[in-house]
């Protein structure tokens, strides 16, 4: 009886360890199952083995790199395992002079299991000391921003601190835009991020870079810039501004001289801003190439008076205004247009407000909060209203390339996003008219030396006086040339500006934008044209004239 | 006599299925080895890639170009009249070239790689 009562119990045991062991091989089971037959969790799997986010290379419309993240092998050291330091020491110093024998001693003396030998040496020094094969002596990379070009480009590009925060310009807006906008760029399936492709081209980015310091030299200016923008997509080709810095030593940038001066500074550009004037007149119908004005007597403006610095003493026709640069004419037709119509066409140009593109450094126009009678005749003429050079050189390409205004962009873009961010300002006759007259200007006006042969280039000069000590001066000049090529067909509108330059040999006295801004602009054309893939057209006596300059110095003599 | 045999069987399988197990987790822990080595590797290249890259631009920089043509070589600036549109190609060819590959004196460059004895004299004939 109790046999086989404790039979009976012992199978009731039985039964209840195999039941207990078939649901834990079923729960397994299913585990299994659900492992096998579920799709694997997509966060989880590569969340591992996210590396941390790069910046994004920036390189240039051709594919040029001009900014990179790059990491930077720097030499550590674990003093326990060093077996003879002396060695070490002696071995190191050999290989990388720098470091001094004492230092490296005295850190490899230390009782610890890690010590920096030196941060940031290069790929170089990296080979030979790994060549040496010290025991206890290692490598870690850490990522540092690099620019390989240097200078080139450092207004647009911007720099970034230590910690690679972007500090000015792509960069910061790299930054701004966030680390989605940066992960976006990254090439799918890598933890690589892809580059941000810029409009700059930097072949021509240093031919106006290098001409601007030229001019910079031979006219004794304080300071320059340079703008070469493609009318038909707004995209900027080159922005310079001098003195510049070198992103690579983001130290360079806290200068003030050396501050973005094609948008990140405001200046009254002078007469190179009665293009808007003219454009404003001939496309509101008051004013055609036919109707001429009283140039004769200077023109009473509150309590001074307008007069010209070319002066001709004459009655002018419009043409001649724009050729001769006749403050006193642009003014009246400033005043014909009237006062109110005058600052809308301003306002439709954007010159009243701050200048929106990727470039953080973007400063707001400067001009008189109560717009008077006086404003619109001197403002006519570039004073009393002080914008950025990007947006004149913007507003000129929209009075070339057949009356479209065009965003200007630091990125390249396509023709489909250009169309979006157009609108046009002035019909399509204006703008032949427009074009007629800068051209003529280059011909047998105030900007004879901007040609370059072949180019077919138009503009407008100004010579600004600068304000000083609450006056203007005479001898303090802000000279610009803003004009486009080939002006048949206009592709790139130029921008050059020149702060104080001097009167020196071989310009006769004079310190105008004829002599200095304007053959800066004409060699900067001269030299990117065919960069940018514009066919010359020469005409034989162009083509005389230039077989003897360029006689000297060519391939083959 | 069914049950053992059962028994037997299971025991086979149970064998089986842990060889099967374990040479499956052998070939997963090698092929994990392998991705961590390649992806190793292939974040090297990727570093060597950026770094020649970037070494690259820096010896093709614009003004570092500049100033090597000035020092080495007796070139100008590419102006308007050495530019033509295909349709002149024929007309405009000299019949002399200017540079005659494998003759001293015209060829600047051939004549610069010949003094380095980089480059094996008449390799081009035109």
């Amino acid at each position: 009886m109790t046999v086989q009562v404790s039979a009976l119990a012992g199978q009731k045991r039985l039964r209840l360890v195999v039941c207990g062991f078939a649901l834990c091989f079923a729960i397994i089971a299913l585990r299994f199952a659900q492992l096998a037959l579920l799709p694997p969790h997509a966060g989880q799997a590569q969340g591992e083995r996210e590396a941390p986010l790069l910046r994004p290379d920036i390189i240039d419309r051709n594919g040029v790199l001009l900014a990179s993240d790059i990491a930077i092998p720097s030499l550590y050291a674990d003093p326990r395992q060093i077996i003879d330091a002396d060695e070490a020491v002696e071995l190191l110093t050999g290989a990388i002079p720098e470091m001094s024998a004492r230092d490296i001693m005295q850190r490899l003396s230390q009782k610890r299991s890690f010590v920096w030998l030196k941060r940031q040496i290069t790929p170089r020094q990296k080979e030979i000391v790994h060549r040496l094969g010290i025991p206890g002596v290692g490598f870690r990379n850490e990522t540092r921003r690099v620019y390989p070009m240097g200078r080139l480009g450092a207004h647009v590009l911007g720099y970034v601190d230590v910690d690679s925060h972007g500090l000015a310009g792509i960069e910061k807006y790299l930054d701004e835009r966030g680390a989605i906008y940066k992960a976006s760029l990254a090439e799918p399936g890598g933890n690589n991020t892809g580059p941000a492709e810029l409009a700059i081209d930097a072949r021509v980015q240093h031919a106006v870079a290098s001409e601007i310091a030229a001019a910079m030299a031979t006219y004794k200016a304080q300071a320059g810039a340079g703008i070469v923008l493609d009318v038909k997509s707004g995209e900027v080709i080159a922005a310079v501004s001098l003195p510049d810095f070198n992103p690579n030593d983001p130290k360079q940038a806290q200068d003030k001289e050396s501050m973005n001066r094609f948008s990140g500074g405001v200046f009254e550009l002078g007469s190179s801003v009665k293009t808007v004037t003219f454009a404003m007149a001939l496309d509101e119908g008051v004013a055609d190439l036919g109707k001429t004005y009283d140039c004769r007597y200077p023109l009473p403006a509150g309590r001074s008076r307008i007069d010209d610095y070319h002066a001709t003493r004459r009655i002018l026709t419009v043409p001649e205004i724009f050729t001769h640069s006749s403050n006193i004419g642009t003014a009246k037709m400033a005043l014909d247009v009237g006062v109110e119509g005058h600052k809308q066409f301003l306002r439709k140009l954007g010159l009243f407000d701050r200048l929106h593109t990727e470039l953080p450094e973007s400063a707001e126009p400067l001009y008189p909060a109560r717009w008077s009678r006086v404003n619109t005749m001197t403002a006519a003429f570039g004073h009393g209203i002080s914008i950025q050079p990007l947006q004149l050189a913007s507003a000129v390409a929209a009075f070339v390339n057949g009356g479209i205004m065009i965003e200007p962009t630091f990125f390249k873009r396509d023709a489909a996003e250009a169309g979006a961010a157009s609108r046009r300002v002035i019909s399509e006759e204006t703008s032949v008219t427009m074009r007629y007259l800068m051209r003529l200007n280059v011909t047998e006006g105030t900007a004879t030396k901007a040609e370059a042969p072949g180019y077919r280039v138009g503009g407008k000069t100004g010579s600004a006086e600068k304000v000083v000590g609450g006056r203007y001066s005479r001898d303090h000049r802000l000279t610009t040339f803003v004009g486009a090529f080939p002006m048949d067909n206009p592709r790139y509108a130029v921008l050059v500006l020149l702060d104080e330059p001097q009167a020196v040999a071989g310009t006769y006295g004079f310190a105008t934008a004829g002599w200095n801004a304007v053959p800066t602009a004409g060699r900067i054309i001269a030299r990117v044209g065919s960069m940018l893939g514009v066919a010359p057209e020469i005409t034989a006596e162009e083509a005389v004239k230039l077989a003897k300059k360029t006689d000297a110095g060519t391939i083959g003599d | 006599m069914i049950l053992r045999l059962l028994n037997g069987i299971l025991v086979l399988g149970l064998l089986v299925s842990a060889y099967y197990a374990y040479a499956l987790e052998h070939k997963t822990r090698s092929a994990e080895r392998d991705i961590v080595l390649l992806d190793g590797q292939i974040r090297e290249e990727r570093e060597n890639i950026k770094l020649l890259t970037a070494e690259w631009s820096l010896l093709t920089r614009p003004d570092r170009i500049e100033h090597l043509a000035a020092k080495h070589l007796k070139l100008g600036v590419a102006g308007a009249l050495q530019r033509i549109s295909e349709s002149e190609i024929d007309t405009r060819v000299p019949a002399e070239p200017m540079i005659a590959p494998g003759t001293p004196g015209t060829d600047q460059i051939g004549d610069m790689l010949r003094e380095q004895g980089s480059a094996p004299a008449d390799a081009v004939t035109p």
